[in-house]
């Protein structure tokens, strides 16, 4: 029992992804006065890039996309099947790298520009991650997902941490104002460019669980009571979404710096006042 | 303490000061070949043979202290000869107050105890040097045949083996008089070596090796006489017994000179111009992690003291400094050099926190670090003299011109950066030793270091593996024999290391610890699960990683072989251009200079080593 | 239908290209993508780069100038596609017709499956022939790999997207 929803979230998750992100851009389309594809059309996308023709520039490029897919499911395994937190964010940040070293792989400049991006949201997203899994220890006294999972109502004793998870949230879902490595209109997509059909397919999975894997980071502080949960996750999302629709994209130092003014000192505050016993 | 395998100890320091005679005798290179090869094995066969034997006490006779002593006057001496033709005044100084200080040592404090103890800290420094030492001494044969003075090949490989020897005995030290004398061997091998090219840039930089190494030679004297002044021993045994804190910042302070920490990262950096197995052997496998074994080594006394918690943030310290300043890096070897001296103050971070997990992590990083960068600076070496490229801008597109070599470096530096290598354990363990003690000044800079490096990686990755399958090769480059076993064993001890590593910390880590720490392991909660491992707040499971284990394996080999036979083959996306871009790399020179960051870093390293003094003394 | 026939219509993204025309059905073309006309209902999404589309909405009379690399940009959308001549330059020349620098429409350089006329084609207009064009998509597969006529004159020993990219780049 213990084993069989987790297990079973795991095998649903490219469904659970696919509703998300169809969900996102729903909700983006209303929020612009619109109507908006169907809730289903990131399905219809990704049937769509398998059957296409497949081409390539070279084949190791190609490798890497499906290892980044790869990683990405294994940090989603690992969040779901209750491992350690700080396996989950350095699992991520692994797909992340892989990602950019497929980016790195050919002799595009999009691609090129777009690899050393995304590097840099690896250095925008990690630090703060692990500053709120040394927030967790504090409070629960393990890094272990399995007990973490247990405690209820995490929000109440780490406010200021979720804040700063909230705030790290563009970052981490390519949303603006720090979506710098997938620049529409800027570089073309960025690591993804030279990508097409078959290959492609891949990289555009893994964006669906990294949202499944966002969604539980946020489930993680609302556990207990799975209406609780639920209205929080939405909640959070509709209000990354409604920044991505009204901020407009800042340069990649702008994203670096902000995550170190902003976000680590939220950490920080958190574990002083849980450290003195404030909250 | 058994007294049995006493002799191999002895002949651990003997026999590379043997071979080292022999190549200086032989005139033939190809005899000279043959020597190093047979020696390498036999180095470390007995090195293999010391682990399984500690651990042994062996005691000498009284007259090598007297000996010890001699050669120590005839060093300093020499080092005064070459301040004087140089015309160095910082050398002549720094060498007239080592003098001032050794005969105060000599004079006033002298013991009479000679002994070689080997317990597993030891064991383990001396395996590491034993294997890849000999692994580097082999590939330097064939390194030397390109470009170098065969002639004067000979003083190069005899210099090398009487390095190894000289390390070897400062492990098995326990006087401190000993292990200065040792670590002032270890200062002259390098300034011979780093100078070895004779000319103008590499006197000056081994000039400057030499000066900034005698600072931390000072630096044990003063410990070894303050030890003695206070507490009556000159014996490191003894010292961590009494648990005073003078000697031990001073002897940290040593240590930090000689693993180039900040601010004395410059002569590391200039140690780069010395041939490719110098920076390998040296400055990045085992001579400069003599600092972290003598921070391991008295890691014991500083655990839950202030002084501890100070050191531990200056190695953070440290390691993000060198990291974000490798950013700006274009030169392949300052690159690693700069990685070298982030990685060697994670180590000293983690003696400094000194919990049973702290040190767990230390070791392992230290063995990773050692094979890890070795096999990076033999590949820097490989594409040095085959491809002629120095530079990260040589190196765009290696993997069209050489593509075993362009996947090793990849293999290499996902080593160093990503899961599930052994580096990156020990980041991880090293980040839950920071949190379960409540250092997060550390903690804080050590997060973000451990995302630098991922960058700093993956960049390299990055300009060696930019190609078009059009311009495969039709036969990847041959490479001779000696480099590929020489690489080869690299990856295949990185590959089994990294495979069985929870059997590896059962065996060899754990009882590592248990030597530092004095006690047995039980309570750190380190326990073995299949392949995975068990902490007392954190877990990783076999399958995770197997799964890494085997993408981390897959992507070369599938890279270097495999093909996608139906796929049309295109190119770029220009815009419907026909150019050809040309590509640089981010080296964020406008934000990251390394010159105006030292020039910040430098004075807040220097802070940091003020406190550690004056941890010491109050 | 099977699925990917349907989610081959459901999901056509678009790769717009003009080839030197006076930029009104351009502008027409995102007044499309905006939130007025909406054509992102259709599952529609503007992909800036070629490997990434379907349908390859082209404007304005090809100029001599725009020739290789409509030809480029074409040879490197993945098969199944569909091109959209959108306004009457595109159609067969429009305003520029007959002049000494044009082509007289894209279907001298590469084949076309919707003809949208207009000057500038209204945006209604323009919907309705790319949904005429997602028909035409629906019965393509992935196999029939046509070169365009304009490239085998010119390398008739080259029947490779690839060698005809090279050759380009010689140039």
């Amino acid at each position: 029992m213990d084993f069989l929803l987790p297990a079973s979230l795991l095998v649903l998750s490219p469904l659970i992804g696919g509703l998300l992100e169809g969900t996102f851009r729903k909700l983006n389309a209303r929020m612009q006065n619109r109507v908006g594809p169907p809730i289903v059309q990131p399905f219809y996308d990704l049937f769509k890039l398998l059957q296409k023709r497949p081409i390539l520039i070279n084949n190791y490029h190609v490798i890497m996309a499906y290892a980044h897919l790869v990683a990405m499911v294994i940090a989603l395994a690992t969040f779901l099947l209750g491992g350690d937190f700080l396996l989950v964010i350095f699992f991520h940040g692994m797909s992340l790298a892989l990602l950019s070293m497929g980016a790195y792989g050919v002799r595009s400049s999009y691609s090129q520009v777009g690899a050393t991006r995304e590097l840099l949201h690896i250095l925008a997203v990690e630090p703060v991650l692990i500053m709120i899994a040394a927030n967790l220890y504090l409070n629960t006294g393990t890094f272990l997902l399995s007990e973490i999972f247990n405690s209820n109502f995490l929000f109440k004793s780490m406010p200021l941490a979720f804040l700063a998870l909230v705030a790290v949230l563009p970052a981490k879902l390519k949303k603006s104002p720090f979506d710098v490595s997938e620049a529409h209109q800027e570089i073309i997509g960025g690591p993804e460019i030279e990508y097409s059909g078959p290959f492609y397919a891949p990289i555009y999975l893994a964006k669906w669980l990294e949202e499944v894997l966002s969604a539980g980071l946020i489930a993680m502080f609302f556990l207990g009571n799975p209406v609780i949960t639920l209205i929080a996750i939405s909640v959070t999302f509709t209000f990354v979404l409604a920044v991505d629709n009204s901020t407009a994209r800042l340069s990649y130092w702008d994203m670096v710096k902000y995550t170190w003014e902003i976000s680590i000192p939220l950490v920080l505050v958190n574990l002083v006042l849980n450290y003195v016993g404030v909250l | 303490m058994m007294n049995d395998g006493a002799m191999i100890p002895i002949s651990l320091v003997l026999i590379p000061v043997l071979f080292s005679l022999l190549n200086l005798a032989i005139p033939s290179h190809k005899a000279r070949k043959i020597v190093t090869y047979i020696g390498g094995g036999v180095i470390a066969l007995l090195s293999f043979l010391l682990w399984l034997k500690t651990p042994i006490q062996v005691s000498l006779h009284p007259n090598v202290n007297s000996l010890i002593i001699l050669l120590d006057y005839a060093l300093i001496f020499y080092f005064l000869k070459e301040g004087i033709v140089y015309k160095h005044r910082t050398i002549v100084s720094l060498t007239t107050v080592q003098l001032v200080l050794l005969s105060i040592l000599v004079a006033y404090f002298h013991t009479e105890s000679t002994y070689f103890i080997v317990d597993r800290l030891s064991a383990v420094m001396a395996l590491i040097v034993g294997t890849v030492g000999s692994t580097i001494a082999v590939y330097s044969t064939r390194y030397m045949e390109e470009g170098e003075d065969l002639n004067r090949e000979n003083r190069f490989l005899s210099v090398i083996f009487l390095f190894l020897g000289a390390m070897n005995a400062l492990v098995f030290s326990d006087n401190l008089e000993w292990i200065f004398f040792f670590y002032e061997c270890t200062t002259f091998t390098s300034y011979y070596l780093i100078g070895y090219r004779r000319d103008e840039l590499s006197i000056r930089n081994s000039l400057l090796a030499l000066w900034m190494n005698q600072i931390g030679g000072i630096a044990i004297l003063l410990s070894a006489i303050s030890s003695a002044y206070i507490h009556g021993t000159i014996l490191v045994q003894e010292l961590i017994k009494t648990g005073a804190l003078l000697p031990i910042s001073l002897i940290v302070i040593g240590a930090m000179v000689k693993s180039a920490q900040v601010p004395f990262q410059s002569w590391l950096l200039g140690a780069m111009v010395a041939p490719t197995p110098v920076s390998a052997l040296l400055h990045s496998s085992t001579m400069v992690k003599i600092g972290p074994y003598l921070v391991f080594r008295v890691s014991d006394v500083m655990d839950g003291t202030t002084l501890g918690s100070v050191v531990a943030l200056a190695g953070a310290f440290t390691f993000t400094s060198a990291l974000v300043m490798a950013l700006s890096q274009i030169e392949f070897k300052r690159l690693l050099a700069y990685s070298t001296i982030a990685s060697l103050g994670a180590m000293i971070l983690c003696g400094g926190i000194g919990t049973p997990l702290a040190i767990t992590a230390g070791i392992t990083l230290l063995v990773f670090h050692a094979v890890s960068k070795a096999f990076l600076f033999l590949e820097a070496g490989i594409s040095e003299k085959e491809f002629h490229a120095k530079t990260l801008e040589e190196l765009f597109g290696l993997i069209t011109k050489g593509p075993i070599t362009a996947w090793m470096i990849t293999f290499g530096a996902i080593a160093m950066a990503l899961p599930p290598f052994g580096m990156f354990i020990g980041k991880w363990i090293l980040i839950q030793a920071a949190v379960i003690s409540k250092q997060y000044p550390t903690l804080f800079l050590l997060v973000f270091g451990s995302a630098v490096s991922v960058i700093v990686y993956m960049k390299l990755i990055g300009r060696v593996l930019a190609g078009r399958e059009t311009e495969r090769p039709r036969k990847s480059e041959s490479l001779s024999p000696t480099y590929l076993i020489t690489t080869l064993v690299c990856v295949v001890a990185i590959a089994i290391l990294t495979l069985f590593y929870t059997s590896f910390a059962n065996s060899v880590i754990e009882k590592v610890t248990e030597d530092i720490i004095h006690k047995s392991l039980i309570e750190s909660g380190i326990r073995e699960k299949g392949l995975g491992l068990i902490l007392n707040a954190g877990r990783i499971d076999s399958w995770q990683l197997l799964l890494l284990f085997s993408l981390a394996f897959a992507l070369p080999i599938l890279g270097y072989f495999h093909t996608w036979r139906k796929a049309d083959l295109v190119y770029e996306y220009t815009c419907g251009e026909p150019i050809e871009p040309n590509l640089g790399a981010y080296y964020f020179l406008d934000k990251l200079n390394d010159e105006h960051l030292s020039r910040i870093f430098n004075p807040i390293a220097s802070v940091f080593l003020l406190l550690i003094l004056l941890m010491g003394v109050l | 239908m099977s699925i990917f026939a349907l989610s081959r219509v459901k999901s056509p993204w678009i790769l717009h290209y003009d080839t030197g025309g006076c930029n009104g059905c351009d502008i027409e073309i995102l007044a499309v993508l905006t939130p007025r006309y909406d054509v992102e209902r259709f599952g529609m999404i503007n992909r800036g780069n070629p490997k990434q589309a379907d349908v390859f909405l082209v404007t304005g009379p090809v100029t001599k100038r725009c020739r290789e690399r409509l030809i480029n940009l074409y040879l490197q959308v993945p098969e199944p596609k569909v091109v959209v001549a959108v306004g009457s330059c595109a159609c067969d020349g429009g305003v520029f017709r007959n002049m000494y620098n044009v082509e007289n429409g894209v279907d001298k350089v590469i084949p076309v499956d919707v003809y949208v006329p207009g000057c500038a084609a209204r945006p209604h207009q323009i919907i309705d022939g790319v949904v005429k064009a997602l028909e035409i998509l629906s019965k393509k597969t992935k196999e029939n790999i046509e070169l365009p006529e304009y490239i085998k004159e010119r390398f008739p020993s080259l029947n490779d997207r690839r060698k005809v990219l090279e050759e380009m780049r010689k140039r």
